[in-house]
């Protein structure tokens, strides 16, 4: 069995791979539609927002 | 990913950000108030405000509003006549010396209820124009918006590369962690990457639809030269006709509409300004869903004989024009979407000053040596 020291490259690309892809989704809802839509454009570009305010701050 | 591979990604990288960082830093914080431009505008006072009416008062006819400008401005041709897309309570008439100018513009707005003026902005100065035009053209026109283009692009490079970059540098680390208790430069390290790929995706968008804005210019007269002049050549002979040989706008635009029910008056170019050709009025309109008001479809009517000529249909190049444009301003989501707009960009500009601060504290020769990150023994790995 082949010992592994670090995390294969598909796993280092998960987390950033869903905020990509709920960026582009946030990106695409505003535009395809006003009220309902516009929320949940804001609700995915809230996602990559907040993880950058939670690996800043310095308590966790 | 082998180490001459990783190198040559880290060499991309290093020199794709060095070079267009300094033009980055300024058209992050000189886009920031533009984000704003209409809250900024209104605390200004510099907002064009209209008077409360009910919603179904008539408009008032088109060429008195034009009237009302030109008096404002004697003998100066009119060039561009247009609504904001959230406000159809005035127009904004610009005026210039020129027919060629695309600059520098007299402009009234005009009530468009009452074609009273309410007032003679200038878009050519202030505050807001210091900004626009660092943003947009370095004060330097069409070869300004090209060579920020080409900045732009090396953004574009240096974030694909270091989304290739990251997945090598980060996988002994879990998501999001920041080594806080080594050195400084470790922490700033762990930090860019970080808000970097958190963020990539939204730089990578507004920076390829920059991109594509630097080159407006470019497409309009493109278009205006191969596919709108060609299609009109029919008509086009001798320069444009004098202002008082113009048929009515009032009409022009009646036709129009009927000609597109279901759209939207946008704004009309006249007779010999970018966007028409020398004998038309290039009345765009757009339509009323949040994709489709993006999306301008010239309908041409015959400046002198006001009889319309035809719809034309944007073509590819102009359509992806203006979608790229809200998603640059980020201006088609309310209020929410323009904070996380400036949230993203201050959080860009993080990014870039920590990317400088790295190679400015990049301990030399040991780089030199080692100049890749610290990784198991190359056979443990699996790329």
């Amino acid at each position: 069995m082949k010992i592994r020291h670090s995390r294969p490259t598909n796993k280092t690309l998960r987390v950033p791979a869903m905020l990509a892809a709920l960026t582009i989704a946030g990106l695409i809802f505003g535009l395809v539609g006003d009220g309902f839509y516009d929320v949940l454009s804001w609700l995915a570009l809230t996602i990559p927002v907040a993880i950058v305010a939670w690996a800043w701050s310095p308590k966790r | 990913m082998t180490n001459g591979t990783l190198r040559t990604w880290s060499w991309i990288h290093k020199w794709s950000s060095l070079v267009c960082t300094v033009f980055m830093l300024l058209l992050c914080l000189t886009g920031l108030p533009l984000i704003f431009h209409h809250e900024i505008g209104h605390f200004l006072g510099t907002e064009i405000e209209s008077p409360t009416m009910p919603a179904n008062t008539p408009r008032a006819n088109i060429d008195r509003v034009l009237d009302a400008a030109k008096a404002q401005y004697p003998g100066k041709p009119v060039l561009y006549i247009s609504q904001e897309p959230d406000d159809d309570t005035f127009w904004y008439v610009s005026l210039a010396e020129r027919l060629d100018e695309i600059e520098k513009f007299d402009v009234a707005a005009i009530d468009s209820r009452t074609a009273e003026v309410l007032g003679k902005p200038r878009f050519d100065e202030g505050f807001m124009h210091l900004m626009t035009r660092l943003h947009v053209d370095l004060f330097a026109g069409v070869p300004g918006m090209l060579f920020l283009g080409l900045m732009g692009t090396l953004l574009v490079i240096a974030i694909i590369s270091g989304v290739v970059l990251y997945a090598p540098f980060m996988r002994k680390l879990n998501f999001g962690a920041v080594r806080r208790n080594r050195s400084k430069r470790l922490k700033w390290l762990d930090l860019h990457n970080v808000l970097g790929i958190a963020t990539a995706a939204w730089a990578l968008a507004v920076g390829v639809t920059g991109v594509i804005n630097t080159l407006s210019v470019p497409a309009l007269s493109y278009w205006q030269a191969n596919h709108l002049t060609p299609f009109i050549a029919q008509y086009q002979h001798g320069s444009p006709p004098a202002p008082d040989q113009l048929a009515s706008l009032e009409q022009a635009v009646a036709a129009a509409e009927a000609t597109e029910p279901g759209m939207t008056l946008s704004f009309v170019a006249f007779p010999g300004a970018l966007g028409s050709s020398n004998h038309h009025y290039a009345i765009y309109m757009r339509g009323d869903s949040p994709v489709t008001s993006r999306l301008y479809k010239p309908v041409l009517v015959d400046a002198v004989t006001g009889k319309v000529i035809a719809s034309v249909e944007p073509p590819w190049y102009l359509n992806t024009l203006y979608l790229s444009q809200p998603l640059h301003f980020g201006d088609y989501g309310a209020m929410p979407l323009k904070i996380l707009w400036a949230l993203l960009d201050l959080i860009t500009i993080v990014v870039l000053a920590s990317g400088l601060y790295l190679w400015l504290r990049k301990p030399r020769a040991a780089s030199r040596r080692n100049p890749l990150p610290a990784r198991p023994a190359p056979k443990a790995s699996t790329t």
